[in-house]
């Protein structure tokens, strides 16, 4: 599980309650690429992934006196995003105004490597599509998020041992179908 | 099982500083209105105002009881022609929303508290 920081959980969450923005902005800050991890490897594609998360970020405000245990405010965050994530057809698209082609570009090299860095996004987000809901969303959490077998396992509501296999699968699946030049040009980026 | 971890990287939303505060400000954005509304509720106006149904459901099961006994009294000869309220001495003003069946406003709850401590 992602680590609490200097201010935890339980002490943010029952600020924001009150409507301090502070607090509210400091846990999407903390827990925003866990959700993310967990809206990609359900809806299978960035943008939408975004916009789940966006909604489920604002329905866990306007519900927030439902969290019955802020100390674990992240667990019922991603259960919010999960059942978000369900109706992701129905979503507004509130577009943050900030594409990932254009950021930072200032030469030609930064131009190649922003291109270079949308093709690999892009084959990533195809290859993670062909994975079982349930690999995709224990290898984002694993690997792009950090968390570790027990927090992954208490997540979706099942063993540790459940969750390495799905990881191992994952993995082999998404060398498969990336191959091994494509992991040499990560290594080389 | 010791396979190495695939980089997801590219798929990262926090990778870009400028992205992610625009991601983050844009959820802030969306935010406001509900920030402050639970500001709001959570002054001290705020507070009375959430809690005047149950005051006055009090006060009216309150008077019930206390007409309830009046009746009795007055049934075994009592003479007193005061109101049953009154007589046992639930403040005139609460009692007056309660027989009107009005929802006071804060600043009317909030000034008939020292008339409820006597």
């Amino acid at each position: 599980m992602a680590p609490s920081g200097p201010v935890a959980d339980a002490a943010l969450v029952k600020r924001a309650r009150r409507g301090d923005g502070t607090a509210f902005e400091t846990l999407v800050r903390r827990h925003y690429r866990a959700a993310y991890a967990v809206a990609l490897a359900m809806s299978g594609n960035a943008m939408d992934a975004e916009d789940v998360c966006q909604d489920a970020f604002m329905k866990a405000l306007s519900r927030l006196d439902d969290c019955r245990h802020p100390e674990r405010f992240v667990a019922w965050l991603l259960q919010t995003v999960r059942n978000r994530a369900h109706n992701v057809r129905d979503y507004q698209r509130i577009r943050a105004g900030v594409s990932l082609d254009h950021v930072n570009v200032s030469s030609p090299s930064d131009s190649a490597r922003v291109v270079l860095r949308s093709e690999l996004r892009a084959r990533l987000e195809a290859a993670i599509a062909e994975l079982p809901p349930r690999d995709r969303e224990v290898v984002l959490l694993h690997d792009l998020e950090g968390w570790r077998h027990r927090a992954i396992a208490t997540s979706l509501g099942t063993s540790e041992g459940r969750s390495r296999q799905h990881l191992f699968h994952a993995r082999k699946r998404l060398r498969e179908l990336l191959g091994p030049e494509l992991v040499q040009e990560y290594l080389h980026d | 099982m010791t396979e190495e971890p695939v980089d997801f990287s590219p798929l990262d939303p926090t990778a870009s500083a400028a992205r992610f505060d625009a991601i983050v400000g844009a959820v802030m954005r969306q935010a406001t209105s509900e920030l402050r509304r639970r500001r709001i509720r959570h002054t001290v106006t705020g507070q009375i105002y959430r809690w005047r149904r149950p005051m006055l459901a009090a006060a009216a099961a309150t008077a019930i009881v206390s007409g309830a006994a009046l009746w009795q009294t007055r049934s075994q000869g009592a003479t007193t022609e005061s109101g049953v309220a009154e007589a046992l001495g639930v403040p005139t003003q609460l009692a007056g929303w309660v027989r009107d069946n009005t929802v006071p406003s804060p600043e009317q709850l909030l000034f008939s508290l020292p008339e409820i401590d006597q």
